[in-house]
């Protein structure tokens, strides 16, 4: 099946799969569906991006998929507590930076973060993932 | 545990939740995040480590989705919370065969987790880094009787290898697959719906 970038894909193609970008491994992250709440975020830290070639490391990217419930993944690996300095900011909230993402088969990334509004305990329940939406590849 | 909602994202039969306990040192941090030299392994992944990962496996022509932990170093003060224990099905407890003392305090381990644990929960004992035969301490044969005594499956695994790594994790999701099929065959349950938020039995509907 083909497999292509963010800037590329076409979200309207009925099943689409988010893919780990680094070659050899490809693994599926998630399903991509309207669950997935494609937001924009101020000051995120710097994460992989996917292209036709190697995957590249990118400054602050600003679009993500929020992911509420860690279920949704088919894989992906979840960090112990980081101490990124970096206060990423979704709607004027800032979100304390928890954990980060990578891929659970190659164990590479980051992907993207999980975190927890600053208002809200924390708790390990109250984490919300966020991935880069140009972290990884699309497959249709 | 999770809530069952539909939506495509969340098609899968069934959710189990797997721990790593043991001694510290033995490797459990291993089985879950292998060292690669990589620039895209940055160091700090491997120094702070994993605290989780969800794996999704088909297993009997079921997709189970694993998702495993490991204890953050609290093993050595022995602080590991009864919260880590809650809603576990599966426990791996891993010793090092190139550590007596480890595997001397299997037992111990397999008390405390009995303690703590969900009572169907089922413990699977692994023997890691059976690669190094020079430093080994600790016989396979050894590790078969214990676990004969313990009444529980056994591997011999290494994470440096990659032997048996994930034979451990098809395993335990098979076995725990193969009980809860027999449960529902015996109170005449049906294991396709059952909302994990209800109870623990991590069997969840799929939706699509």
């Amino acid at each position: 099946m083909p497999i292509t970038t963010y800037n590329e894909i076409d979200l309207k193609h009925d099943s689409i799969k988010l893919k780990c970008p680094f070659e050899n491994c490809n693994t599926t992250l998630i399903k991509y569906s309207q669950d997935l709440q494609l937001i924009n975020v101020k000051n995120s830290p710097n994460l992989i991006k996917a292209t036709a070639e190697k995957p590249i490391m990118n400054e602050s990217p600003i679009q993500f998929y929020k992911i509420d419930d860690v279920w949704a993944f088919d894989n992906i690996g979840v960090s112990k507590p980081t101490e990124i300095k970096t206060a990423p900011e979704f709607e004027n909230e800032i979100i304390q930076v928890e954990r980060i993402l990578i891929c659970s088969e190659c164990d590479k990334g980051p992907l993207g973060f999980a975190g927890i509004p600053l208002n809200k305990d924390n708790d390990h329940n109250n984490l919300i993932y966020y991935l880069n939406v140009e972290s990884v590849l699309y497959e249709y | 545990m999770s809530s069952a909602r539909g939506g495509s994202s969340r098609a899968y039969d069934m959710i189990m939740k797997l721990l790593l306990v043991g001694d510290s040192g033995v490797g459990k941090s291993c089985l879950l995040l292998r060292f690669v030299e990589d620039k895209f392994n940055p160091s700090f992944i491997t120094t702070i480590g994993i605290d989780f990962k969800i794996r999704t496996i088909e297993s009997k022509g079921k997709k189970i989705k694993l998702q495993v932990w490991d204890t953050a170093g609290q093993e050595r003060f022995r602080t590991i919370t009864t919260a880590y224990y809650r809603g576990a099905m599966g426990i791996v407890l891993i010793y090092d065969v190139t550590d007596s003392r480890s595997f001397e305090n299997v037992e111990n381990w397999f008390q405390t987790v009995t303690q703590h644990a969900n009572e169907d929960a089922q413990i699977f004992l692994v023997g890691n880094k059976c690669d190094d035969e020079v430093n080994r301490q600790v016989s396979k044969e050894q590790g078969q009787e214990l676990a004969s005594k313990l009444n529980i499956p056994f591997l011999e695994a290494s994470a440096k290898s990659n032997e048996n790594v994930d034979s451990i994790f098809y395993e335990l999701a098979g076995i725990i697959q193969d009980k809860h099929v027999e449960e529902a065959n015996a109170t005449g349950g049906n294991t396709g719906n059952i909302d994990v938020s209800q109870n623990n039995s991590g069997i969840k509907n799929n939706c699509c």
